[in-house]
């Protein structure tokens, strides 16, 4: 609850009247709004004030905050610099070199996302995807390095101090987890584009999070404002030319600030800190739960392909395995087949695995299965039914089929359409030896998602 | 939340048909010319807004402070002096745009970053800080200040009427009190 306005007027109007008289107000015997926060409880004395995070005193301050709120007194505040965004990108570019099989899987796997309209030509190389970080960033922690690196003011907008404190808070919770757990350690074993990106959403969401609590404090609320809202309702507001972007490049910046804050806060809400801290030894494998927990937690348990038999062609070659999970799925049917009630069939979803084929040695030709696996048979005949009804409508037709087992539709595409009752065939063979239930995805194989690996190199905003 | 798009085609709200290219003489009637300190902004503003486009080359009839007048007091309404003043040293220093509409509302972004916050702007912000933060407006509470300073005080009177709004809503009745959308 704010502050009441007749409330506030009525100290503007002591303060002009002591001021008349020469006087000075003693505002520290008056408590801060923020007081009876409770998202700050046991912090109230810490600074809540904007700064300017240029200088090593606002910079103490700042992270005195975040150790405070995080619970971790001991913690050591780490180096803050600041570079040009030339000078990120350069540093970025330097670190982003492939060797001929990276590059390789990168284009073959670029290429079936081209067919399955999830990307265009060269949106996901390196390249691409740092200049990206660096036009949307206003500053980052490497956990490789422990060094917060703030942009340098370019242009000649004037600087904004509160927004400028809130990005370092939330770089200094970054350096907090770091030293914590360890963010590398955060994403060992993460395997697939849709566990990263939850692993993402944890990270990431925590410090969101963390961020509005000390904004919320700085707007002056004695009581907790609308945290979901102010987490998700500004992806309303993206513009159309972020909607066109490939959903793989653009998931990362915007998930785990949204969804991924709000999931966060629901896990806070449930247990505390403590619960929070404790989900960065068990942090989530899918986006699943974190799509759905609106209010509250909602974690369904997720089903791994990992095991189940790949399809084979002759003179084809596997690259690429991967989950691109619920979200892409979302963006896909959006984007796709707009008549379809998207968020029925993500609530539906329970694991995905893109494989994707090129042919040996040319690597002229991608294919790519594309299989979805849903809580019941009858999502998955719902789905497959809803994909044929939209037949006019679904522009990968003409170099695609769908096929389903059970509670599996598949969609296939490949750049030779001639090849696709062949690989219809292969996997119907495959799916032969799946049988009804899925083994637990169990000790996780290294990780082998090329999208996450590219998208890795890039530090926490 | 940057505010800054969102206010992108503010400047295009304005009428500038009067001042360019127009060898017609102003429509007849008593000009409402408000009072004191914001009687000089508006004064100063519509002058400054003639001058600029005699400076960038367009056709500007010799009633054009009048016609300026007339064709914007709803703006002026809904402005503070502060803002006008700030916007009338802006169009003064501005290079010439391509379309000399960008200048109005380039000189508009510029005084909403950069103009200094008020009290009575800060005490909006503070009673409107719940429907602002959930809807992230604003990406701190100090551009909430200065983006209000922009407004009078009956503008802002006015938009205290969106407090309780949903997210959904809130745009729309903003705009209706601030910038006198439909």
């Amino acid at each position: 609850m704010k502050l009441s306005s007749s409330i506030a007027l009525a100290r503007f109007g002591s303060l002009a009247l002591l001021a008349a008289f020469g006087c000075h107000s003693d505002e520290a015997d008056e408590p801060a709004p923020y007081a009876t926060l409770p998202v700050i409880a046991g912090c109230e004395q810490q600074s809540f004030e904007a700064c300017d995070t240029l200088e090593e005193e606002c910079q103490r301050r700042v992270f005195a905050t975040m150790t405070c709120l995080r619970q971790m007194p001991e913690a050591v505040m780490p180096p803050v610099r600041v570079l040009t965004s030339a000078e990120q990108l350069a540093d970025f570019q330097a670190d982003a070199t492939e060797d001929p099989d990276e590059v390789k899987s990168r284009i073959v796997l670029e290429r079936a996302l081209v067919l399955l309209h999830l990307a265009q030509r060269d949106e996901l190389s390196p390249d691409n995807q740092a200049q990206v970080f660096v036009d949307t960033t206003a500053a980052y922690y490497s956990s490789d390095t422990g060094v917060v690196t703030m942009s340098a003011q370019e242009g000649d907008e004037p600087r904004d101090l509160e927004s400028d404190t809130l990005t370092l808070a939330h770089e200094f919770v970054h350096a907090l987890q770091d030293q914590d757990v360890g963010i590398g350690s955060v994403f060992a074993g993460s395997e697939t584009f849709d566990d990263y990106l939850a692993r993402t959403s944890l990270v990431e969401g925590e410090a969101t999070m963390q961020e509005a609590f000390v904004s919320a404090a700085i707007w002056g609320f004695d009581d907790n404002p609308n945290f979901r809202e102010h987490f998700t309702y500004w992806l309303t507001r993206t513009d159309e030319q972020i909607q066109q972007q490939s959903p793989l490049l653009i998931a990362p910046r915007f998930i785990p600030y949204s969804y991924g804050s709000r999931f966060v806060y629901n896990v806070y809400e449930h247990g505390g800190l403590e619960e929070v801290r404790a989900r960065f030894q068990e942090p989530p494998h899918s986006v699943l739960p974190i799509l759905l927990s609106i209010d509250q937690l909602q974690e369904p348990p997720l089903e791994s392909f990992a095991g189940l038999a790949e399809p084979a062609l002759d003179s084809f070659e596997q690259v690429v395995s991967d989950t691109l999970g619920p979200w892409v799925l979302q963006t896909f049917l959006q984007r796709l087949l707009p008549n379809l009630p998207s968020a029925d069939v993500v609530k539906a979803w329970r694991g995905d695995r893109l494989l994707v084929y090129s042919t040996l040695d040319t690597g002229q030709t991608v294919t790519a299965l594309w299989t979805l696996r849903f809580v019941d048979g009858a999502g998955a005949a719902k789905f497959e039914n809803d994909l044929r009804n939209e037949r006019q409508a679904f522009p990968l037709l003409a170099s695609s089929f769908i096929s389903r087992r059970d509670r599996d539709v598949t969609l296939g595409l490949s750049e030779d359409s001639s090849s696709l009752p062949a690989w219809s065939a292969a996997l119907d063979l495959a799916q032969q030896s799946w049988g009804q239930s899925a083994p637990p995805s169990a000790a996780p194989p290294p990780m082998r998602s090329r999208l996450a690996q590219i998208a890795r190199r890039l530090p926490c905003r | 939340m940057d505010q800054r798009g969102r206010n992108a085609a503010f400047g295009a709200l304005l009428c500038l048909c009067s001042c360019g290219g127009g060898d017609r003489p102003p429509p007849p009637g008593t000009l409402e010319r408000g009072t004191g300190v914001d009687s000089a902004a508006r004064g100063q503003w519509c002058d400054s807004l003639c001058d600029s486009a005699r400076r960038c080359g367009l056709s500007v009839a010799a009633g054009c402070p009048d016609s300026c007048w007339r064709s914007n007091s709803d703006f002026f309404a809904r402005s503070s002096a502060a803002s006008l003043e700030h916007q009338r040293q802006c169009m003064d220093q501005a290079a010439c745009p391509a379309d000399f509409e960008d200048l109005l509302s380039d000189c508009w972004l510029d005084s909403i970053d950069r103009l200094e916050p008020t009290e009575l702007a800060d005490a909006q912000c503070e009673a409107l800080a719940p429907e602002f933060f959930a809807c992230d407006w604003f990406a701190s509470r100090d551009s909430c200040a200065r983006f209000h300073a922009n407004f009078s005080p009956d503008a802002l009177k006015e938009e205290l009427s969106c407090a309780g709004s949903s997210c959904d809503a809130l745009e729309e009745c903003i705009s209706k009190h601030l910038y006198g959308a439909p």
